[in-house]
């Protein structure tokens, strides 16, 4: 069950931070020859592929299916043909029977210099739409409920377990700060594929994405798990030096062990995580005006402004990914009625934060080489679903992303005239994938995996880097 | 498949279907009209169709990259075409899948990042109307090439959906066999229900069929009509076919012969049918219809003179078989615009006969007093009796492409083996060099080695592994200390230490069998299933929720879970093992409730896998519900990753993608959920009744269904369909071992098709003794879990990307003893545990790092690191909180209370990861509750298996959540504080006794006296902090000693066995 491993094998697998120590000076002096990036631990920063154009992301998810045609996609032809059928063929398949044709209760205004049209419900993110390049022509495949659908975008499967796109950047990159998580997934929900859709499947433990609260939760309540110290910090000081004591002395009967090494390293560097991870993990320390130009601590905007400002200061000392999850049950984006209610209020929680996280990145020099994405599982039908609603959507919808290696102020691709179907640069969940990677320096075809006799990719067989988006 | 390779294989494919070259005849009325238009095509091909080509398509299908086989850059590769078969018919834009493609029909889309303009598209097809001349290149005549589309396609499917009139399936009824059809609803989204007519409207006398479960259409449900069952849709919603016009009409029925009057059996029609008025001809029907007046002629007919008809007797080879029926119908006289097709084929043909009537051309009416009509409507409708699956009509001439799609689709939906679809896949062949590959190779008697120093000979075992070791020049190591084999033994055959006074009573007995007493004790302890049978649930991902989208509870998973340990305590030989979980409600009744009950649960196996049970595509839900059950059949039981031959011939290994479908088509045929065809649909929940007055058992179990083959999905996609596989199991192994080869059947080895799904006799072949795999997987698997590492150290691949075996000559003699045996899995244990080498110490003689740095020749013991059950379970039982007695289902009922209730059995999981249940539950981990996705970090923390997956080693990391987790979890601490309560509840001890009890609870050892000392040292500084002074007096010792066995739990020697 528990498989022994060659030294190197094992180090492999081994992460004595959430990343690792520098186990060399650990390491009897035989393991020089193992002396590569493999032996110091599989979270050390690695050589990526080619230059990054991006050195950390951050993905802001929004659960539910956020609706194109009301946010990113504007359709006139929606407003003209209200109420009337959809001339042109419905889906194969559908999550359930839809009506007529909706119109957006929403108008479009165009932003910045590049005149992108986002709709009223952004106007904060539209501000920011020079540095922005919306992609309007996803496509989810088939996967037209929640739980696959998710699972595809989060781990490119929506059938199989698949590693995440965040373990898979750290098993490519490893992160920069070895006393924090290098993947980080804040309120991420624990329906809809739960823990896989930060889990690291098949890839060793050490790649998976540490949570922090999850979508049940308010986020101002959450913390990481087992950060507080169970006792007081000088009576855990005499419990680890007498561990330490007693695990040499164990050492010592028993042989060279580089496991038991690396656990007894383990404990001394979780003791100095404690004491300065919660630093790192507090906003109470970023200024009022900070913290204002987020939303913290007004209402409706403070939960997420208090995840985006989070996730700011874990990319700032060095966190490799972090997800900002917008998620069930508590945030939900799922307008199978009353679109306008559901869209209004979760565009207020969310419009402020993302739009200063935005800037605040931009203010600190960190947009440049900072990857931010804006996603969601998929867009709603540009046809009612009974007399206010939309129905689940994965056959075209928006996301965008902004930051390191983007051609800001600009759109990618097209729907018709409807918003029903793709009509030009389709970009598929694999291409989404492989430009992510390829902005962070990984080539999609390159970071593979062998598992079970074969070598498996975030993008499977499939996946073009788009190159449309790229600055 | 149409990527015909070699003359031979072309020259057997014509012979065998002749349908194809009358697809070819027709063909070749084009190029006439090529040969016209040709210099307008040049220019329309070189200002148009090749920058068209080079732009958009020659990226990935052309010289450098010839994506699907299909390349698109010269006319030969355009008809050659690709695995779906060939790019383009000449002349036939309508049946050219290159045109279906950029017109996303039929499931095809191209190209992937853009639909070309409508522009393009019609420049497409005006060039291969003409011919698709391609100037330069050479004029090969296309049509050698041609072959039917493989596709098949939903009736209403991409642009089909818009000419689909009516669709009535029976399937789509939710009604209780034999229940009377009032309404049987339209389900093309037009609204056209049918309803009886007696009482409903005027006219009408039809009365009700009655729905049957298991009809004569190949016991797929049907609407069964007798003589009086009439249907008819209202007028007021008229199916828009008038006129001249175009139309198919397809139907799925099984008829019989009867005598009611009047003299034709109407199956379907709308409009006139008859001569109203006195104007012979006018206006026309669209009906089908037996006409017995002439000897049982199938007519498309209406009123008189408007007959296209198969000619006397033409029906009568037809009753009582299940048969799809096709019309087409283009614009024009009557005759020559109509074609008529029995089962895919141009009825004409099977006949020998051209259809009779005469060419006048028709003008359809729709009736005022009734719609679309099925049998007995009204009083001069004539009646049918059998039964209807299946009716559709199109407001089209359905091209031939589309109708083959079409039947294609229903002829797979009901099961029929027709000449037209079905083309059987040749047997696959293999190298000498996969043949010769060693896994492959059937089990023999190895010679017992010849060692040297015999003293370190205890048993056969030792004899390979010395020998080994005596090549490498160094011997085992020394027998391990009599306190650190107990503990090694105790965790690897309970998963739990050692009590103290097991250690006194082992330390105790001098007897030279004093280790085999324990070994015995041990294996006849029920915690030995306990861990054990968790070793299988690793590998067949066992879990007790459904992933995916519900992630909803299967409450009576956990029989599946008890079963297993049970198997392991009892000792159930393997083969028979593997024999119930596969195929355990096949094999024949005993008299023994108990046994048959217990083998029903067995196949709980095929049902614990993560399921979507709200895909929209239920086929598509199907078939990967079936790839969960290949890839766990074939990892867990024989070593190979069947899985990897889904999408195409394994890369690696011979495994061939027949082998996949073969085994696909049995599984495929036992069925996981009770509504195959519902959206959010239960699996197979039932009782079971158990005898002497006791209530029936709840179990989860699958259920046969319609036997059926599968065609091998080209690149895993259920649209593109290759060859048809009879049922069977991997070739590869049938072939180099003939004796494993289970009954004969159809003269191929491979193939085991029965009347059932063959599900039993794959389960008997896999458990055979001769199977070369089988045995020598689960000694490996036993081995793994003794040693550390297994003889073959990926021991769920057997294959060539596996490992090679260390020790094949050990592997060899265990799989001999194993079957040998009666595939007793305890007697593996003794043939291991018992060995020199199993109680070795982890010192080695030699300097194994230069030697033997991975122990990969087991010069010395590896020690492993406790399992998250263990770490957990261990815990509890030093705390004295562990309570012993094995688990039901309070776990899963538990997880019930939480769950969301939105009726039915659907129960969607609301645990969270952190629910009090993981840390207050003292019962063993294994019972707790195991919702996939929502693994709690105790268990996750610690690389517990993932059950979305099989998994056979477990990771081991060391990460610092862990050491957080056993620092500052209220878990870990609770733990402490058990055993510190412990400790101190024996008032009259002293404090060094508590100390040595402590040891000895945790360690199964008595601490040295440095141990002692700096244990008092830390007591004592932990009491004189001014910290713990500040607490209050009567919790200070406490804090104390929860503390001090904090610190032990944390320490490695308690994470490890030696």
């Amino acid at each position: 069950m528990n498989f022994p491993l060659s030294r190197r094998e094992w180090l492999g697998r081994s992460a004595c931070g959430f990343g690792q120590v520098a186990l060399m000076g650990l390491m009897a002096s035989e393991v020089k020859a193992d002396r590569d990036e493999d032996a110091a631990g599989p979270l050390v920063p690695k050589q990526s592929h080619f230059a990054p154009r991006a050195k950390r992301a951050v993905f802001l998810f929004m659960h539910g299916g956020v609706s194109h045609v009301d946010s990113f996609d504007p359709k006139p032809k929606l407003v003209e043909l209200n109420g009337q059928p959809l001339p042109i063929t419905k889906p194969k398949f559908e999550f359930a029977p839809t009506g007529n044709l909706l119109a957006s209760p929403w108008k479009f205004q165009k932003y910045g210099q590049s005149g992108i049209e986002v709709s009223d419900l952004f106007p904060q993110i539209g501000s920011c739409v020079d540095d922005i390049c919306v992609i309007r022509s996803m496509n989810g495949g088939e996967q037209v409920s929640h739980g696959p659908a998710l699972l595809n975008i989060n781990t490119g499967s929506g059938v199989f377990a698949r590693p995440s796109l965040g373990a898979w950047t750290l098993y490519g990159l490893g992160t920069e700060n070895q006393n924090l998580p290098g993947f980080l997934s804040l309120s991420p929900s624990l329906y809809h594929g739960g823990t896989q859709n930060y889990g690291s499947a098949f890839l060793p433990a050490s790649f998976q994405g540490t949570r922090i609260g999850d979508g049940s939760t308010d986020f101002k309540t959450t913390k990481l798990s087992n950060l507080e110290p169970g006792d007081a910090p000088t009576l855990q000081r005499l419990q680890l030096d007498l561990l330490s004591k007693r695990n040499r002395q164990h050492l010592s009967r028993v042989g060279d062990d580089p496991r038991l090494e690396a656990r007894i390293a383990s404990f001394e560097m979780s003791y100095r995580m404690q004491a300065e991870a919660p630093s790192i993990m507090d906003i109470g320390r970023e200024s009022v005006a900070t913290q204002s130009l987020y939303g913290v601590g007004v209402e409706p905007t403070d939960e997420y402004a208090r995840q985006c400002l989070l996730a700011r200061r874990c990319l700032e000392a060095g966190v490799r990914f972090v997800q900002v999850n917008f998620s069930y049950p508590r945030n939900y984006w799922d307008a199978h009625g009353d679109l306008r209610n559901n869209h209004t209020t979760n565009a207020k929680k969310v419009d402020q934060p993302i739009a200063a996280l935005i800037s605040d990145l931009k203010l600190r020099g960190m947009l440049d080489d900072t990857l931010v994405i804006f996603g969601t599982e998929f867009g709603r039908t540009p046809a009612a679903q009974g007399t206010d609603g939309r129905d689940h959507h994965p056959h075209a919808f928006s996301v965008w992303m902004a930051g390191g290696g983007i051609r800001g102020g600009t759109t990618y691709g097209q729907t018709d005239e409807f918003g029903y179907y793709v009509h030009e640069n389709k970009v598929t969940m694999p291409d989404f994938h492989a430009t992510i990677l390829h902005l962070l320096g990984l080539d999609h075809q390159r970071l593979t995996y062998r598992h079970a006799g074969r070598d498996y990719r975030l993008t499977d067989v499939h996946g073009q880097v788009v190159t449309g988006i790229l600055g | 498949m149409w990527m015909i390779q070699s003359n031979k294989v072309r020259a057997m494919v014509w012979r065998s279907f002749p349908w194809m070259v009358s697809l070819v005849l027709v063909g070749r009325a084009f190029p006439c009209i090529a040969l016209e238009k040709a210099a307008e095509a040049e220019r329309l091909f070189e200002s148009k169709i090749r920058p068209l080509l080079i732009d958009r398509c020659f990226k990935c299908h052309a010289e450098a990259k010839a994506k699907g086989g299909l390349r698109l850059d010269s006319r030969e590769f355009l008809f050659k075409g690709g695995e779906t078969g060939p790019a383009i018919v000449a002349g036939k834009p309508d049946e050219s899948l290159l045109l279906n493609a950029v017109k996303h029909q039929n499931g095809l889309a191209m190209p992937p990042d853009g639909k070309l303009t409508e522009t393009q598209i019609a420049d497409l097809t005006a060039w291969i109307t003409a011919g698709a001349n391609w100037p330069g290149g050479a004029a090969t005549r296309g049509e050698e090439h041609q072959g039917a589309s493989n596709r098949f396609t939903f009736p209403n499917d991409g642009e089909l959906a818009k000419s689909l009139q009516i669709w009535l399936r029976a399937d789509s009824l939710t009604l209780n066999d034999g229940e009377p059809v009032q309404v049987w609803p339209d389900q093309s989204g037009n609204g056209r229900d049918v309803s009886i007519t007696k009482g409903v409207r005027a006219d009408g006398v039809g009365l009700p069929g009655r729905f049957t479960k298991r009809s004569t259409l190949l016991k797929r449900p049907a609407v069964r009509f007798d003589i009086s069952t009439g249907y008819a849709s209202s007028p007021d919603r008229p199916v828009d076919i008038k006129g001249d016009a175009a139309l198919s009409m397809t139907v799925v029925v099984n008829l019989q012969p009867h005598e009611a009057e009047p003299p034709y059996d109407g199956i379907l029609g709308f409009g006139n049918p008859a001569n109203s008025g006195g104007d012979p001809g006018r206006p026309l029907a669209a009906l089908f219809q037996i006409n017995r007046g002439e000897d049982h002629a199938l007519h498309f007919a209406g009123g008189w003179n408007h007959d296209a008809s198969l000619g006397a007797g033409s029906f009568k080879p037809y009753y009582g078989k299940s048969i799809i029926l096709t019309v087409t119908k283009t614009p024009g006289p009557m005759r020559s615009s109509t074609r008529l097709f029995i089962n895919g084929e141009a009825a004409s043909q099977t006949s020998g006969e051209p259809l009779e009537g005469r060419d006048t051309i028709p003008d359809i009416q729709h009736r005022t007093n009734i719609g679309t009509y099925l049998g007995k409507a009204v009083s001069w409708a004539g009646s049918i009796q059998g039964d209807l699956g299946e009716v559709l009509i199109y407001n089209k001439a359905l091209g031939d492409s589309e109708r083959l799609g079409i039947e294609g689709h229903l002829a797979e939906k009901y099961g029929m083996s027709l000449k037209a679809f079905n083309h059987f896949a040749p047997r696959a062949r293999f190298s000498e060099k996969e043949k010769s590959f060693w896994a492959y190779q059937p089990v023999r008697e190895p010679a017992l080695p010849v060692v040297k120093n015999v003293t370190l000979v205890k048993s056969p075992v030792d004899r390979f592994i010395q020998s080994t070791l005596e090549q490498l020049g160094i011997s085992a190591a020394a027998i391990v200390d009599k306190s650190t084999l107990l503990r090694r033994v105790t965790f690897d055959l309970t998963g739990l230490p050692p009590t103290p006074e097991e250690l006194s009573a082992f330390m105790a007995d001098d007897s030279i069998n004093a280790f085999e007493t324990v070994v015995n004790r041990l294996l006849a302890s029920r915690h030995y299933g306990e861990r054990w049978g968790r070793h299988w649930l690793d590998v067949v991902r066992y879990a007790e929720s459904t992933a995916n989208d519900a992630n909803a509870v299967m409450r009576y998973a956990w029989r599946y879970r008890n079963y297993v340990i049970d198997a392991f305590n009892r000792d159930l030989p393997y083969d028979q093992f593997l024999i119930e979980q596969l195929a355990g409600d096949l094999l024949p009744k005993t008299d023994s409730v108990e046994t048959n009950t217990r083998r029903i649960i067995a196949t709980g196996f095929l049902m614990i896998g993560p399921k979507a049970l709200a895909e929209t595509d239920k086929e598509q839900s199907r078939l990967d519900i079936v790839d969960d059950q290949i890839d766990v059949t074939g990892r867990a039981m024989l070593g190979l990753t069947l899985a990897c031959a889904r999408c195409h011939d394994h890369k690696f290994d011979a495994i061939r993608s027949t082998d996949y479908y073969a085994i696909a088509g049995i599984f495929r045929s036992t069925e996981p959920f009770q509504n195959e065809n519902r959206n959010a649909t239960m699996w197979w929940e039932f009782p079971v009744p158990q005898g002497g007055g006791q209530e029936p058992l709840m179990v989860m179990a699958p259920r046969e269904t319609l036997p059926r083959d599968l065609r091998v999905h080209l690149r895993g996609n259920r649209f593109t369909l290759g060859a048809t596989v009879p049922r069977g199991v991997v070739q590869m192994i049938a072939d180099s071992i003939p004796s494993v080869t289970p009954a004969d059947h159809n003269g191929s080895p491979a193939n085991v098709i029965t009347e059932d799904s063959g599900r039993l006799e794959l389960a008997q072949w896999i458990a055979s003794r001769d199977n070369p795999l089988t045995a020598r997987v689960m000694v490996n698997r036993i081995w793994q879990h003794h040693f550390g590492r297994g003889l073959v150290a990926t021991s769920d691949n057997f294959g060539t990307r596996g490992e090679r075996p260390s020790h094949p000559e050990l592997l060899d003699w265990l799989a001999m003893r194993f079957v040998e045996s009666g595939w007793s899995v305890k007697a593996m244990h003794r043939q291991m545990v018992l060995s020199h080498t199993y109680q070795q110490s982890g010192f080695s003689n030699a300097d194994f790092q230069k030697v033997d740095p991975d122990r990969r020749w087991l010069s010395s013991f590896q020690r492993r690191r406790l399992s998250a059950e263990e770490i957990r379970d261990t815990m509890l039982a030093v705390s004295g909180r562990l309570d012993p007695v094995p688990g039901t289902n309070e776990g899963t009922e538990y997880t019930v209370s939480k769950a969301e209730n939105i009726g039915a059995m659907i129960m969607p999981n609301r645990l969270a990861v952190d629910d009090p249940i993981y840390t207050t539950f003292t019962k063993r981990s294994l019972y707790l509750p195991i919702v996939r996705n929502m693994m709690p970090d105790v268990m996750a923390l610690f690389d517990a298996a993932d059950p979305n997956g099989v998994t056979s080693v477990r990771n081991e990391t060391t990460v610092a959540s862990q050491s957080l987790f056993m620092l500052n979890s209220p878990f870990v601490r609770e733990q402490a504080r058990g055993l510190a309560d412990q400790l101190l509840s024996d008032k009259a001890a002293t404090d060094l006794q508590r100390i040595q009890r402590a040891h000895q609870l945790v360690f199964s050892r008595m601490p040295t006296s440095e141990e002692t000392a700096d244990a008092v040292q830390f007591l004592q500084a932990y009491l004189a902090s001014p910290v713990t002074m500040s607490r209050p007096f009567d919790k200070q010792q406490q804090e104390a000693w929860q503390s001090f066995c904090q610190t032990l739990l944390c320490s490695n020697e308690f994470l490890y066995t030696e």
